[in-house]
């Protein structure tokens, strides 16, 4: 049968890989192209690479003072800042397992280049929320199988809003109706993020993702707050079909090896 | 010295096969034109999208004639992945009905399932004991799959793997030097890597 998802989420911000709490920025060192052999070697069974650049500086100088370096110390696997697209199609040629791109997808062109460079899915969200037709046409063109639809959402005054533009702007939408809305366009993955919960350790907003699976049929990738490997089975407990996460893959070496050998422990048959 | 031809008609992701061919080193060359069949000695119609957007695809670049000429006649090797392999087919019923190359006999059709998600995405292991691909590969490999239509073909002991989605569904065709798996082997890393080099020995 369909082996559950475990999937790293790399997010990429002027040139470097960071992680994220509540979507604010710290610095890490990663070379991007060394983390995709690692993730696939410990069967990660896809990969998400996400630019969360907010504005076109790509130098590396210029973002240290943008993000604050955690240490002054030169480290020689963090290559001179690329542009993102160069990035993916470095990756691309080493990544034998389904690579999905995204952010600051604006346009039809953006995600031409990204599927020819080689990525198989494209995330989508902002530019989705401005102008949803944008999601069938792009279904039209590569197939519903080729978009993931993004939804950020936090919860406001007890009422849960997605927001567009990385978190800073409120939609007035539902997540749950928006994600509805979503497939009716030709939507063939919901990743669903809670920003109130990223970075935080806490598990993944399990009421609003099972609010969601309920309402859709298409698949749904939980993303935001895993801090321990038991939040990853909470979520495969409700029904999801996939989990993202990406602070806890920095953390340890293997860990997504440990990940799979503690959730077929638990009965949930991931792929070996 | 083999040489691998990735069909170019408008549809998938050619870079990803490309990228796995060179990875084991296969020499491969994206091909455009339906001339170029005669400089290659395998062949690979990769695919994604619709089952109408393939046949067009396959119609403008004048590929029709030449690659059942290639597959039927002069019975050449063939690896049809994904939508590749279902526009081998006799009919695909998309969008409302649509001829195929009619190259194996068969009809694509929507994947029923009562109580699943479609599109069927992610890793799936396929019983494949008796297919000529599984040579050096575990028993019941998993690959890569992502499609909500499936190929029911009119014979079925061309059916050489299985997967399992509620029901059982085609996941490999074979048929002297046709092949036809439903999975993405460019996606599907050791198992994917090891499925095309068995390709490449036929």
């Amino acid at each position: 049968m369909l082996a559950p998802r475990v999937i790293p989420v790399l997010l990429f911000k002027n040139g470097v890989l960071v992680r994220s709490q509540q979507f604010d920025y710290y610095q890490t060192t990663g070379n991007p192209l060394v983390q995709v052999q690692r993730f696939v070697d410990w069967r990660a069974d896809e990969l998400i690479y996400l630019d969360i650049t907010r504005d076109n500086t790509y130098s590396l100088s210029e973002s240290m003072q943008v993000i604050g370096s955690a240490s002054s110390r030169k480290n020689h696997d963090v290559e001179q800042a690329k542009c993102f697209i160069d990035v993916v199609k470095s990756v691309a040629k080493h990544c034998f397992i389904p690579l999905t791109v995204g952010g600051n997808i604006r346009d039809m062109e953006a995600v031409q280049n990204y599927i020819k460079s080689g990525a198989d899915k494209v995330s989508i969200n902002t530019a989705a929320l401005n102008r949803p037709e944008f999601i069938s046409e792009i279904a039209r063109e590569f197939g519903s199988q080729a978009i993931v639809l993004s939804i950020d959402y936090k919860t406001v005054n007890g009422r849960r809003e997605v927001y567009s533009n990385g978190g800073e702007s409120p939609t007035g939408w539902d997540p749950v109706a928006w994600a509805v809305r979503a497939q009716e366009l030709g939507a063939g993955e919901i990743l669903l993020n809670s920003i109130d919960r990223d970075g935080m350790g806490m598990g993944y907003d399990l009421e609003c993702t099972s609010d969601v699976l309920e309402a859709v049929t298409i698949p749904v990738i939980a993303h935001g707050g895993v801090g321990v490997y038991k939040h990853f089975l909470d979520a495969f407990d409700v029904g999801v079909s996939a989990v993202a996460a990406a602070n806890i893959f920095h953390f340890t070496e293997h860990s997504v090896i440990k990940i799979k050998d503690y959730l077929s422990s638990m009965g949930v048959r991931v792929r070996a | 010295m083999s040489c691998v031809g990735i069909i170019d008609y408008g549809v998938g992701n050619l870079t990803s096969v490309s990228n796995m061919l060179d990875y084991i080193s296969l020499k491969n060359k994206v091909i455009h034109l339906p001339e170029q069949l005669n400089s290659v000695t395998h062949v690979i119609l990769p695919g994604v999208g619709s089952f109408k957007a393939g046949m067009n695809g396959l119609e403008l670049g004048g590929w029709v004639d030449s690659l059942k000429s290639y597959a039927l006649v002069q019975q050449r090797p063939i690896l049809g992945i994904c939508l590749g392999m279902q526009l081998l087919a006799s009919k695909g019923y998309e969008d409302g009905k649509c001829k195929g190359l009619s190259i194996i006999p068969g009809v694509v059709e929507k994947i029923k399932v009562d109580n699943l998600r479609l599109p069927h995405i992610g890793w799936n292991s396929v019983g494949m004991d008796g297919s000529r691909l599984s040579l050096n590969l575990r028993r019941n490999p998993f690959f890569y799959f992502v499609h909500s239509y499936h190929f029911i073909p009119v014979d079925q002991s061309l059916i050489t793997g299985t997967v399992l989605y509620e029901k059982p569904m085609v996941a490999i065709l074979e048929q002297g030097n046709i092949f036809g798996v439903q999975f993405h082997p460019e996606k599907s890393q050791d198992a994917g890597q090891q499925l095309l080099l068995n390709f490449c020995r036929f």
